[in-house]
């Protein structure tokens, strides 16, 4: 019974492939990438950028760099010359004042 | 990479029984259908090793690992509802016989019945002409795992066969 079953089922015909598998399939291959057919779906026309926007966008940067370099620097003063100039002035206004408190304290003196 | 003759005549081998293969894992043809060109996109891509003895257990060996991942990819909710959303593939050819017919459908049946893994077995004993030492090897389990497997298959196809067989044996 047994050898007569697995006979048996051994001589049932499978069902063949669609024919258009065959062309579909090894058509497939020549694409110039072989990767799988869910990373290929994946790289969507609608999904890249525009090669009209890389250029704009290429052209925008170099105009902004040109400008850049061609106008002048118009540099801030140093914040250490700020600095002597403060201290400079507060040294004169309180050479001032102690001329001042002397001048005072000499017309008091009897 | 290989020749698209040599594809082709890969084709010729092994498309049709690489998916039925197929359909004892995923049950739906269009996974199927997918496993099939991710089947012959890795063989294009890398040929057939130097170091490959038999070409029929690389491309096996290869069939059984893509079906595999797809089950790893899918989780067992998935395979439910695809299972249940399409009517699977019929796994054999038209039958002019009415009893010969009926003896396909329900030889599909208990075929669904059996675990992935003892139907998986039967398909490459029966119908793909393989060894149990090369099924061995493209399943990766030991040989006496691989028999113990498909004796249980062939014992369950026959418990659920045995009154449709004996009617209509000649």
């Amino acid at each position: 019974m047994n050898d007569d079953l697995e006979t048996k089922l051994q001589s049932m015909r499978r069902s063949e492939l669609p024919a258009a598998w065959k062309a579909e399939i090894l058509g497939s291959l020549n694409l110039p990438s072989t990767l799988p057919k869910s990373t290929r779906k994946s790289l969507s026309p609608t999904l890249a950028p525009p090669r009209w926007l890389a250029w704009s966008m290429a052209g925008a940067w170099t105009l902004v760099l040109i400008l850049n370099l061609l106008t002048p620097a118009t540099s801030p003063a140093p914040s250490s010359s700020i600095a002597a100039e403060v201290s400079t002035r507060a040294l004169q206004l309180r050479r001032e004042m102690l001329q001042s408190l002397l001048a005072t304290n000499f017309s008091h003196t009897p | 990479m290989l020749s698209h003759a040599a594809l082709e005549h890969l084709y010729d081998a092994y498309a049709s029984g690489v998916v039925h293969y197929f359909m004892s894992f995923v049950k739906c043809e269009a996974d199927a259908k997918d496993l099939l060109q991710e089947l012959f996109l890795k063989l294009h891509a890398r040929g057939l090793p130097e170091s490959v003895e038999s070409e029929k257990a690389y491309v096996w060996h290869l069939a059984h690992n893509l079906a595999i991942d797809w089950r790893r990819r899918k989780g067992a909710h998935d395979r439910a509802v695809e299972s249940s959303a399409e009517e699977p593939r019929s796994l054999f050819a038209d039958q002019a016989n009415p009893d010969a017919a009926e003896f396909a459908r329900r030889l599909e049946q208990a075929l669904a019945e059996l675990p992935t893994e003892q139907r998986s077995i039967a398909q490459l004993k029966l119908w793909d002409g393989l060894t149990f030492d090369e099924i061995a090897a493209v399943q990766g389990i030991p040989l006496n795992t691989a028999a113990s497997r498909y004796r249980y298959a062939i014992d369950k196809l026959r418990t659920l066969l045995r009154p449709l067989y004996e009617e209509i044996k000649p």
